[in-house]
């Protein structure tokens, strides 16, 4: 007997369960052990910063001579659009002041009023072929906490904060496969959908579109937004644009892909929206 | 024994560095190696399991510390792919290249597989095939051109350490 407890078997299994209790307690996102991970992602971070920057070096330096034919082919057709654009903006500033007229006879708030934003840096991405998460250089000393949305520079939804440690914040990307959020098809008629993330789609960085109502007529171009359910996100920031609709078998199954107005191959810098006032959302989404 | 434990710490983080930060960049079609997965066969493959264990182990608890959404699923896998990694290793010929090989591939394979199954066992929608042809077949032969090269590293310090035992013996 004495015999059995000095094996390697008990000790194996000893170490066994001893890691299942800890997964269990751990699985839970406000769990205190999550504490311990602070442990490897603090000493790593300058290091990760540090590797990730020469990754980009890398990468630019020899992306450069293959965009070089394509640069030139653009440069042609930026100028031409530079021309039309600028004409544009002058009518628009006429508009512009115009709508700031009315934005002020209708009292309407400034769309992220509630949120302050703060930039991060994208230093390090999950290891494993299977999610699509990262982890930027801002944690709980900077006053992000989990489930904070996280857009780009242009407002496109990037996903949200699932972990949050003192110097570093873990981000589920919106095409990563255990991702689902509330959609909004913003046109007249438009209705709530499910924007998840798919196996198949996230390599191409794109995502898909469910339970989409049978009233709404969903066409490609269509732009889709966060329709405010669920708690997580505010209003009204682009998540995508429909590129493809797709039916199997009957009305019911289809569905439509969406491109992300966020490029997950080029992204290097996120900005995360603050909540000003501690407003704790009642309802999960997921 | 020092010595064989801080070059144990030493690789497993520069491998998560690399793992984490810059093979993103070398992926083929968006799937990229694991040297981690790879580090722990190879040494599980050429130093035996009393190795193999304690390198999956502490290799699959830092993932866990990095990235992972429960503490300790990593390490658990590590760990039993260091034990049955390190259980081949007495019937076979191991310091051959091409066994070496092969084993990174059957290996990466199943764990993988594992990995996939545990993730998405709940979810209702499992597509085992296309998760196979796309990520796990495409990364278990990647996984291999990374354990050549790895190969020669674990080599080199294995012989180290069996020169550095003998010495203490000597005296």
């Amino acid at each position: 007997m004495l015999r059995f407890f000095k094996s390697k078997w008990f000790v194996l299994s000893l170490i066994t369960i001893a890691l299942l209790v800890v997964m269990g307690i751990s699985a839970n996102e406000n769990s205190k052990l999550n504490w311990l991970n602070n442990i490897v992602s603090v000493p790593m971070k300058p290091i990760q910063g540090f590797f990730s920057s020469i990754g980009r070096e890398i990468d630019d330096f020899l992306s450069f001579f293959k965009e070089m034919e394509e640069v030139k082919k653009e440069n042609d057709v930026l100028r031409a659009e530079v021309a039309e654009l600028r004409k544009q903006n002058r009518e628009m500033s006429v508009l512009e002041s115009k709508n700031e007229e009315l934005r002020q006879a209708l009292n309407l708030k400034e769309q992220f009023g509630d949120y302050t934003i703060h930039g991060a840096n994208i230093i390090a991405v999950d290891p494993s072929n299977w999610f699509n998460a990262f982890k930027i250089d801002i944690g709980t000393t900077e006053g992000i906490d989990s489930n904070f949305p996280v857009v780009t520079s242009s407002r496109g939804l990037v996903g949200r904060v699932v972990t949050s440690d003192i110097s570093t914040s873990t981000v589920q990307t919106i095409i990563d496969v255990e991702s689902a959020i509330s959609g909004w098809i913003a046109k007249a008629g438009g209705g709530h959908a499910i924007v998840r993330g798919d196996m198949e789609l996230k390599g191409k960085g794109l995502c898909k579109m469910d339970y989409i109502p049978l009233e709404v007529d969903v066409e490609v171009g269509d732009i889709i937004e966060t329709s405010g359910l669920g708690g997580y996100y505010p209003k009204g920031i682009v998540i995508g644009e429909v590129i493809e609709v797709r039916k199997s078998n009957s009305e019911l199954d289809r569905y439509a892909i969406i491109q992300p107005a966020a490029d997950f191959k080029r992204l290097e810098e996120v900005f995360v929206l603050k909540r000003n006032k501690n407003i704790k959302s009642g309802s999960a989404e997921e | 024994m020092k010595k064989k434990a801080l070059f144990y710490f030493f690789f497993i983080v520069l491998f998560l560095l690399l793992q984490t930060t810059l093979l993103q960049y070398v992926a083929i079609y968006g799937v990229k190696p694991n040297i981690l997965v790879v580090f722990i066969i190879v040494t599980a493959l050429l130093r035996g399991e009393s190795e193999g264990a304690p390198a999956g182990f502490f290799a699959g608890l830092s993932l866990d510390l990095m990235f992972g959404s429960a503490i300790g699923f990593y390490a658990l896998l590590g760990l039993y792919l260091g034990i049955a990694v390190g259980a081949t290793n007495k019937k076979i010929f191991r310091e051959n290249i091409l066994i070496v090989v092969f084993f990174t591939f059957i290996y990466s394979l199943a764990y993988e597989s594992l990995v996939y199954i545990v993730n998405n066992i709940m979810s209702g929608d499992m597509n085992f095939l296309y998760a196979l042809t796309r990520t796990v077949l495409p990364e278990s032969a990647y996984n291999c051109v990374v354990a050549v090269l790895l190969f020669p590293l674990v080599m080199k310090a294995g012989k180290w350490f069996d020169g550095a035992d003998k010495k203490v013996r000597k005296y």
